[in-house]
């Protein structure tokens, strides 16, 4: 069932809706490849975080199929579904981090539910946080923190267990540009060593210093606009 | 404890302020329901069983027969006590021993021999014994007319009938108070599911599984239903111990004494165990099944 061809991540006719509101998704389809680095941009409400939701499976799609590892979500038992997720990496666009953890402690978590031994979870996370500039932060709590900084901790929970797909919503909506950027070459890092990255944002400025596929969100139709890979159907 | 936070803050909720409270009160409750069910069992078992296997014979003397006449009675009602299968012994108690036990009453001097005093005839039986009574009661009445049999069985009866009673009021008491220690910790768990609502779908989407998230709510639940539990157990304890002093005050007398006895005490620490069983056991299908139905 799963192989290596499969795309990593594939949307066939997918309709959304919520509750009898309008289309958000009207009959989409396209295949995210193994290794590719996608950017979605849209206008605010154009329904960026509809799609990457339906993408790491906080949604179901109302119409259509979604497929993730060559495996259709609809037909997935549930206790199949934290394997699945275990293979994929949120940053959610309002963080989602545990107020009453540390950074430590929630970036930690995903190893954590997975029953990685604690030393070995304490050394990958206070490496990652170091990476991201925020070895002097492990024990403070995201209330204490600044957008930024959360934001950095949510990108580190992501990543923490290298993911097979990283699905990242405005990963730099709060932190300045140079930051910015730098968070974006730890995103190419990952896909350089074959991490599939999704990223959706409204920074154009952004969008245009990396030679990435991008792809635009409107009127509830996802339709290719720049770069070399990939294919939207 | 453990130096990692628990994934879901579960210990600042309201239910982890009075569940404690509320198991104690169950714990204690029980615990007197369940010894106070053993004690009486117990003691309606060692009253019983100083009547069973036992059987009074008594010879009414009729108007007017003579003393010698009446002992020939209870001789000849004696030899066909013995002659029956399952007696073991057979004591006829002769005129002054009867006389004896009148004697508070009535005083010591002849005037008691004059009395048409009933005679008795103490027999006891093998436990396993099954005497065919109104047989017995006819042929004794051959022999001396004034005869009656008295096995006890009736009020045995309804002293067996009494403590079963009690018994299964008790275990009513027990059912209700494990049923309500049920529904409270349901009831707690779903809100406490509720309330971190957020906080379990954040782990769900980082991979947890519901076996992981239900464990977060067992380690709680035990803790609080620990917590309550000793409370629960340090009360039901000085309760009792309380009854045995005033049971032992009130010692000797025709009741049976309230005694704490091994199984009490066991049954003592067996209610806030059981406490802790349902609440962990409640906590996990609750989370188990309402997750279930997420996505
Ligand atoms: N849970 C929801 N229930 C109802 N409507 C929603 C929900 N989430 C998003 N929407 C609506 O769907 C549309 C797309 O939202 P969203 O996916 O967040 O867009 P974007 O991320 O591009 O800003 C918006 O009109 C929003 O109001
Ligand atoms: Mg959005």
């Amino acid at each position: 069932m799963e192989s290596d061809n499969q795309p990593i991540v594939r949307f066939e006719n997918v309709g959304l809706r919520y509750g009898v509101g309008p289309e958000i998704l009207n009959d989409t389809s396209f295949a995210i490849e193994r290794g590719a680095f996608w950017f979605v941009m849209g206008e605010s409400g154009a329904g960026k975080s509809s799609l990457l939701k339906l993408m790491y499976l906080a949604l179901r799609p109302t119409r259509g199929h979604v497929s993730l590892f060559g495996h259709d979500v609809a037909t997935l038992p549930r206790r199949e579904l934290p394997a699945i997720r275990r293979r994929i990496g949120v940053v959610f666009q309002d963080f989602h981090l545990l107020d009453h953890l540390s950074t430590l402690d929630n970036v930690a978590l995903p190893l954590r539910v997975a029953g990685v031994p604690e030393t070995q979870a304490r050394e990958h996370v206070t490496e990652l946080l170091r990476w991201v500039g925020l070895a002097d932060r492990m024990d403070a709590k995201p209330h204490t923190l600044s957008g930024g900084e959360q934001q950095r901790v949510a990108i580190a929970r992501a990543v923490i267990n290298r993911p097979s797909l990283l699905i990242a919503d405005e990963p730099t909506g709060n932190v300045d540009d140079r930051m910015a950027v730098r968070l974006l070459y730890l995103f190419e890092e990952l896909n350089k060593i074959g991490t599939t990255v999704v990223i959706a944002t409204h920074n154009q400025a952004l969008v245009s210093r990396f030679d990435h596929p991008c792809y635009v969100l409107k009127g509830g139709v996802l339709t290719r606009t720049g770069g070399r890979e990939g294919e939207a159907a | 404890m453990i130096r990692r936070r628990s994934a879901l803050p579960l210990a600042t909720d309201e239910a982890s302020r009075f569940l404690p409270w509320l198991t104690a009160l169950m714990v204690y409750l029980a615990a007197l329901a369940l010894i106070g069910a053993i004690s009486l069992r117990d003691a309606a078992q060692r009253w019983g069983g100083q009547f069973a296997g036992t059987l009074t014979v008594q010879i009414v003397p009729a108007e007017g027969v003579k003393l010698h006449v009446i002992d020939e009675q209870v001789k000849k009602a004696a030899a066909i006590l013995e002659a029956t299968p399952g007696v073991v012994s057979v004591k006829p108690l002769d005129i002054d021993a009867t006389a004896a036990l009148l004697e508070p009453w009535l005083g010591r001097g002849p005037l008691v021999r004059e009395l048409p005093l009933p005679r008795l005839i103490d027999v006891r039986t093998a436990p396993e014994a099954k005497l065919d009574i109104p047989l017995l009661a006819k042929q004794l009445g051959d022999v001396a007319p004034g005869a009656l049999i008295d096995d006890h069985g009736d009020w045995l009866r309804s002293l067996t009938a009494l403590a079963q009673a009690i018994e299964t009021i008790s275990l009513g008491v027990l059912l209700f108070i494990a049923m309500v220690a049920i529904a409270a910790m349901v009831f707690a768990t779903r809100t406490g599911l509720a309330l971190h609502h957020d906080v379990v779908s954040v782990l769900h989407m980082v991979g947890a599984r519901d076996g992981y998230i239900a464990r977060q709510f067992e380690r709680h639940a035990l803790w609080l239903s620990f917590k309550g539990g000793v409370l629960g157990l340090v009360l039901a304890g000085a309760t009792l111990i309380a009854l045995d002093r005033i049971g032992a005050e009130l010692a000797p007398s025709l009741l049976p004494r309230f005694e704490l006895g091994w199984p009490q005490w066991l049954a003592l620490l067996a209610v806030p165990v059981a406490g802790m069983v349902i609440a962990t056991v409640t906590a996990r299908v609750t989370v188990m099944r309402t997750l279930a139905k997420a996505l």
